[in-house]
């Protein structure tokens, strides 16, 4: 019987002489195409700058969407309930969030922000277009929130990753709302909700509880510029 | 989202891809070039690894580290490996474990070190990750990128085939 601190012993001593007979890494030269070079940009700005990342993709989606839609549409608010609205479904492993109907205008000069962040969270960055704005604050641990909402348009896609997450249905003011609770200590919490009067979604998310998520939540207003 | 405020939740994991990546692309192409014998596939697989890197991102301390390295060299070999594995098949050829690697290594320590070498390639890593790194179960299975029962079926049949080695060599 190979007893657990042999193993570990052994386990490191081959690993040591496997590293040793593999060149040094500053030794190694390269030869990746212009393409792979792009991906991997790409994929080091969407691991490294997450939020800023996000935020640019949703909102250059919606942007996009409504760039090509030409114009704003009016409806009858009944027929657009019944019809329209945010649907979410599983893809991958990911809720996923998607509107169908028409796309919203943005109000001009509006905005929304939280009056309340819990104690020792100041803002520590915004990114914002006509479309929608992101708010990321910080306490004094590093720790963060953000807050984002985009304008409601056909094709803006919003994924909350749903491994090891339970999912609770609740209320921000009168708008029903979903609370993703991460089950790993050190993973986000997150909420979600629409607003179908106003034509956005709002998302906000962060290592706090669930409870003072829905606090910023409830305390979002908008502010006339 | 969950997954990408995860990994902004600490400042330091900010510029920790860039960083792995400058320091050591030309490693991980050398590993998959010594694999896969194409620079294309290889490109193909260390994008592969890079993806798997940048999820277990947090995971990841010391960039320039021993044990940043040895972890850059399992995921890298083990993509490399299940590239040239699926061009095989698609090939219709038969496939061995480890076959198509062909960068010989003597472990040159005891017994029960030349037994690791015997293993076959995703089962030493496995073995490697939990014993050498300390990794558990649920992060060794997001690591490689595969459910936490065939992580701990890799763990336990890699232990099980290093004891039955281990009697054939007359080492227990």
């Amino acid at each position: 019987m190979i007893s657990e601190e042999e193993l570990r012993r052994a386990a490191i001593e081959w690993e040591k002489a496997r590293l040793q007979s593999l060149p040094e890494p500053e030794a190694c030269g390269n030869t990746f195409s212009p393409g792979f070079e792009r991906k991997i940009k790409k994929l080091i700005q969407r691991t490294d700058h997450p939020a800023k990342y996000w935020l640019k993709r949703s909102l250059a989606c919606v942007l996009l969407v409504g760039l090509l839609g030409g114009g704003v549409l009016t409806f009858h608010s009944g027929a657009r309930a019944a019809f329209w609205g945010w649907t979410i479904e599983m893809v991958d492993s990911f809720f996923t969030y998607r509107y169908k109907g028409p796309s919203f205008s943005p109000s001009q000069n509006v905005t929304y922000s939280p009056t309340w962040t819990p104690d020792g969270f100041q803002e520590l960055s915004q990114d914002a277009s006509g479309t929608g704005k992101s708010i990321v604050y910080q306490d004094q641990n590093g720790k963060k929130i953000i807050f984002c909402y985009a304008l409601n348009s056909e094709g803006f896609l919003l994924g909350i990753g749903s491994e090891n997450t339970t999912v609770q249905r609740t209320f921000v003011g009168e708008h029903s709302a979903d609370l993703y609770l991460a089950q790993n200590e050190g993973e986000a919490n997150t909420i979600v909700w629409t607003d179908e009067a106003k034509g956005y979604i709002f998302w906000t998310a962060g290592l706090v509880s669930g409870d003072d998520l829905i606090a910023i939540a409830e305390s979002v207003q908008s502010e006339t510029s | 989202l969950l997954i990408y405020l995860q990994t902004i939740e600490n400042p330091k994991d900010r510029g920790k891809l860039e960083q792995l990546y400058l320091m050591y692309r030309g490693f991980m192409q050398h590993i998959a070039i010594g694999i896969l014998k194409n620079d294309q596939d290889a490109e193909d697989a260390v994008h592969e690894a890079f993806l798997l890197i940048a999820k277990n991102i947090s995971k990841i301390s010391e960039p320039e580290s021993s044990k940043t390295r040895a972890y850059i060299w399992i995921i890298t070999e083990r993509k490399s490996l299940d590239l040239y594995r699926s061009r095989k098949r698609r090939a219709e050829e038969a496939l061995t474990e480890a076959a198509g690697y062909e960068e010989p290594f003597e472990s040159g320590g005891n017994g029960l070190m030349e037994c690791i070498s015997y293993l076959p390639d995703r089962e030493r890593e496995a073995l490697l990750l939990k014993y050498a790194h300390g990794y558990t179960i649920q992060e060794i299975s997001r690591m490689l990128g595969i459910s936490y029962a065939a992580a701990a079926k890799l763990v336990e049949r890699a232990k099980a085939k290093l004891e039955k080695l281990c009697h054939e060599e007359g080492i227990l």
